[in-house]
């Protein structure tokens, strides 16, 4: 009680649920029915007076922790839910007044709410407040890039693999392209991979758009700017992720769409390509013909998600990436 | 704990789980005699035809080619929503633009919203525009990405043309 004569507060209601608290400084306290999302500093200076005020701190559904990312989008949040003590990642993007919501944000949550699968990121809620959206997800915080860092044991390491693809056949199995596929999109927990951001991904279409994909994980015949492709620049991206996994560095790293895609041509040349490579010797031979129909440059040819976890690298239980000896 | 467990290696079985059946049709799942629903004075077989006859106007005047998804979410959205009461028939006209308007969002670039306006022969306002496109994705719950048979026939004409390359250049 004493602080709220020593902050001297009025407190205001505006017509979209703002309540701005103000002394010499302004606070904006964002809610909708029972959710507010606050920083934690402000949190702790006017607490009582939330308490006050709102009668109850359950009110207060999520407190920002740290920023975690940031994109072209929005900003990625660290936070923590009130409720259930969980730490969630809070994505939030402006609303703005000429486009309404923004595309990539209707695309996400449209279609993670049609994805539910073990390795696929799971939505918690979606939050319209002051003029911003906020995706509620669950918090990992490792990705495929620091987790490769460390070592692990093999299994693992095909387990993840398996997983990657059944999540990929998954998707593919509703229609839907993911169109980002890169380590940085694929987050590790436990030794699960789950794949995240779905701000690209959409229905197949005869008339799609090339510049998609981060340039190393890029399809071939997106490079060439093709404009109707389908869900094999997906499978391109995954043979490109399992190399990466197997050979612990990315395979491919173009500088210019030009220079990958020269890159992706000496590499890959003729049948026989992985033999005439040295670093591709350790590899046993059912891992490589794995790699090698998924890196074939004519989409057509390339294994489709549901061939590929039919693979007899993943039926021989003791076929791991590396030959054994 | 999580930890002691790997130190063991449990033999892990590659099998495949997932079902071919989509969870599309739970949420996606249109009544057929949603019409019934309403007051035939207010909303009716006729009033659904001149409806999705300018939808598939004000699409052919932008070149959009999502037309049948937004008359899909057009008849999801009158399916879903709770008062079974329309005042106004410009409100429908409102609720076809809108349509469009989140159709062509999730399938296309955003499309510009005074093009869109100026084009069909309606007072509306952004602010409504933007108004009404809360108030859909509202009632339908953001499940704004239905699988159309349109889909599956353009997947098919792909692989199609995939196979027979020569076709294609015959048709064009």
């Amino acid at each position: 009680m004493n602080s709220i004569i020593q902050y001297q507060l009025y407190l205001r209601i505006e017509n979209d649920g703002v309540f701005i608290l103000s002394n010499k400084q302004i606070y904006d306290y964002q809610f909708e029915y029972n959710r507010i999302i606050c920083d934690s500093q402000i949190l702790y200076q006017i607490k009582d007076i939330i308490y006050y005020y709102m009668s109850v701190l359950e009110n207060v559904r999520y407190i920002k922790i740290q920023k975690i990312g940031e994109g072209a989008y929005g900003i990625i949040y660290k936070a923590q839910d009130v409720q259930t003590q969980e730490i969630v990642a809070l994505k939030k993007f402006k609303l703005s007044d000429y486009e309404g919501v923004p595309s990539c944000a209707l695309r996400e949550i449209s279609i993670l709410k049609q994805l539910n699968h073990p390795n696929i990121i799971k939505l918690i809620s979606q939050i319209i407040i002051n003029k911003k959206l906020h995706l509620v997800m669950n918090y990992y915080d490792k990705d495929l890039t620091e987790y490769l860092k460390f070592y692990h044991e093999e299994f693992h390491l095909k387990n993840i693999i398996y997983k990657i693809l059944l999540a990929v056949e998954f998707i593919h199995s509703r229609k839907i392209i993911h169109r980002d596929l890169q380590p940085n999109n694929i987050l590790v927990k436990n030794n699960e991979p789950v794949i995240i951001d779905f701000g690209l991904s959409r229905v197949f279409s005869p008339n799609l758009t090339p510049g998609v994909t981060q340039l190393w994980y890029r399809a071939p015949e997106l490079l060439q700017n093709c404009h109707s492709y389908d869900y094999a620049i997906d499978m391109w991206s995954l043979g490109c992720i399992i190399l990466e996994i197997a050979l612990n560095k990315p395979l491919f790293m173009g500088q210019s769409e030009i220079h990958q895609l020269l890159l992706i041509k000496n590499l890959i040349d003729g049948d026989e390509w992985f033999k005439q490579n040295s670093q591709f010797a350790k590899f046993n031979n059912l891992f490589i013909d794995l790699i090698n129909k998924l890196l074939q440059i004519d989409p057509t040819k390339r294994i489709t998600s549901k061939q590929a976890i039919q693979h007899p690298f993943f039926q021989d239980q003791f076929a791991f990436i590396y030959n054994n000896e | 704990e999580t930890i002691k467990n790997n130190e063991e290696p449990t033999p892990i079985t590659f099998q495949t789980k997932s079902s071919p059946i989509p969870i599309q049709k739970e949420f996606y799942n249109i009544n057929p005699l949603y019409l019934q629903e309403y007051h035939e004075k207010e909303y009716n077989f006729k009033t659904r035809a001149i409806i999705l006859n300018r939808i598939q106007d004000n699409c052919l005047n932008l070149n959009n080619h999502y037309s049948h998804k937004a008359i899909y979410l057009y008849d999801l959205f009158l399916s879903r929503l709770s008062t079974k009461t329309i005042n106004n028939q410009t409100q429908l006209r409102f609720l076809s633009l809108a349509m469009i308007f989140v159709a062509t969002k999730m399938n296309a670039e955003t499309p510009n919203i005074t093009s869109l306006l100026s084009q069909s022969s309606l007072n509306m306002t952004k602010q409504q525009l933007i108004q009404y496109e809360r108030f859909i994705l509202k009632v339908l719950d953001w499940h704004t990405n239905p699988l159309t048979l349109q889909d599956i026939i353009f997947e098919v004409i792909y692989s199609f043309y995939n196979v027979f390359p020569n076709q294609k250049t015959q048709s064009d």
